[in-house]
């Protein structure tokens, strides 16, 4: 939480999963350049350099895919949200790679001039009018720019600097970089492969994540249209106390868009909004940790009765009136200043109010 | 409160994801019949001093 800027939270479940992570990249690196030197692709032998170069960019546009798998895979399975808590270290290790990717790469091929190799990488092929010949590195330089600033930018501190609106909106460039470096590698390394290998794999990895992305929001947008039907006057009935699962909450669709989440934990509920003040993740998909609503997505931690992080952190969430009649439980729509304590609803063993 | 960029989010998939597959898709259909990888020792000799733009590929 932001009450101080930490270098990084780590905890044994990170360090394990990072040396997973570090372990499966150079596995990749080093199954991809066996295999490269071992098949010669194009009948000659492959150049060492040129294949590690390869190698790197191949791997990095891979950790891309995953990493841009992660969101909508964990919005249609709480069984993902272990991968999302780590994601940030994942595009760390693409970065890297990636840097590699760059560097080598100027330096194999444009530091040999008389030119600045920046300026080589844009003036060295000037075919910008043609297809199969367009400088398919610039767009790859547009790429690791927009991955530069996302890096440079990861850790809380600017979160927290640039309030998270701002902070996710920059981050969402990643999508363009995304598009830029399937180009990249079309215009590129397709345009001088004869196997089918490369351009299937890109080709699937591509509309992987788009079908994701779209199948996820598609979801999204009926949740919302569903929300602009509900009336603003009046309680939302939500559901029976017992149809929320213990130390769990249930989303509901709230006038105007909003969601809140209530949660029922031992025999109470109570109800916040559903968007944490960290990046907005959907508290109402986390659970009830040590007496605390905690975010599935990087573990910020409120109390449901108050909606504020317990000491010493000092975020604050909306909360909202709830209510117990007839065996279902009652939403006011309109939310408390956050930091409002409320009173809980208390249910008993058969579901009905106290 | 709502959660930010929700419907940027959707609809930036929605724009992006043809427009790039069709982009990349009609652009792949354009490469040459024979990559200049594997053109002849000799035009590939002449195509490097002359452009010098085949190597960084």
């Amino acid at each position: 939480m932001g009450h101080q800027y930490k270098a990084i939270q780590w905890n044994g479940n990170k360090i394990v999963y990072d040396l997973y992570v570090l372990a499966s990249t150079g596995m990749f690196i080093t199954i991809f350049m066996i295999t490269g030197l071992a098949t010669q692709p194009g009948g000659h032998p492959a150049d060492p350099v040129i294949l590690f170069i390869r190698a790197l960019g191949v791997t990095a546009f891979a950790l891309l895919t995953v990493i841009l798998t992660i969101g909508p895979l964990a919005r249609l399975s709480p069984r993902f949200l272990p991968m999302l808590y780590n994601r940030r270290h994942l595009g760390v290790t693409m970065f890297i790679v990636a840097s590699a990717h760059f560097g080598l790469a100027l330096f194999w091929y444009h530091a040999g001039g008389p030119l600045n190799p920046l300026v080589s990488l844009f003036v060295s092929n000037p075919q910008y009018d043609s297809i199969p010949g367009f400088p398919f590195e610039s767009l790859g330089f547009v790429a690791f720019l927009i991955i530069f600033v996302m890096a440079a930018t990861s850790h809380d501190f600017w979160l927290n600097n640039l309030s998270a609106p701002v902070w996710k909106a920059l981050h969402m460039l990643v999508y363009p970089a995304y598009a830029l470096l399937v180009m990249h590698i079309v215009l590129g390394a397709l345009m001088t492969e004869k196997s089918m290998l490369y351009p299937i794999m890109t080709g699937g990895a591509f509309l992987f994540v788009s079908g994701l992305h779209l199948y996820a929001g598609f979801g999204e947008w009926r949740a919302d249209n569903g929300m602009k039907s509900l009336k603003a006057k009046g309680w939302i009935d939500v559901c029976a106390p017992l149809d929320i699962p213990d130390m769990r909450a249930v989303i509901a669709p709230l006038p105007k868009g909003d969601r809140v989440a209530v949660f029922r934990y031992g025999g109470k509920i109570s109800a916040v909004t559903n968007a944490c003040r960290h990046q907005n993740g959907p508290l109402g998909e986390g659970r009830v940790i040590d007496g605390c609503i905690t975010c599935p997505w990087h573990g910020w931690q409120y109390r449901p009765s108050d909606g504020i992080s317990p000491p010493p952190f000092t975020e604050k969430i909306a909360t909202y009136n709830v209510k117990i009649e007839s065996g279902r439980v009652f939403v006011d729509p309109k939310p408390n200043p956050p930091g409002t304590r409320t009173n809980p609803a208390l249910i008993d063993m058969e579901g009905a109010s106290l | 409160m709502k959660r930010p960029h929700r419907r940027i989010h959707f609809l930036f998939w929605i724009v992006i994801a043809p427009i790039t597959a069709l982009v990349g898709y009609f652009s792949w259909q354009m490469r040459p019949a024979t990559p200049f990888t594997e053109l002849p020792p000799g035009i590939e000799t002449i195509s490097d001093a002359s452009t010098d733009t085949s190597e960084s590929r």
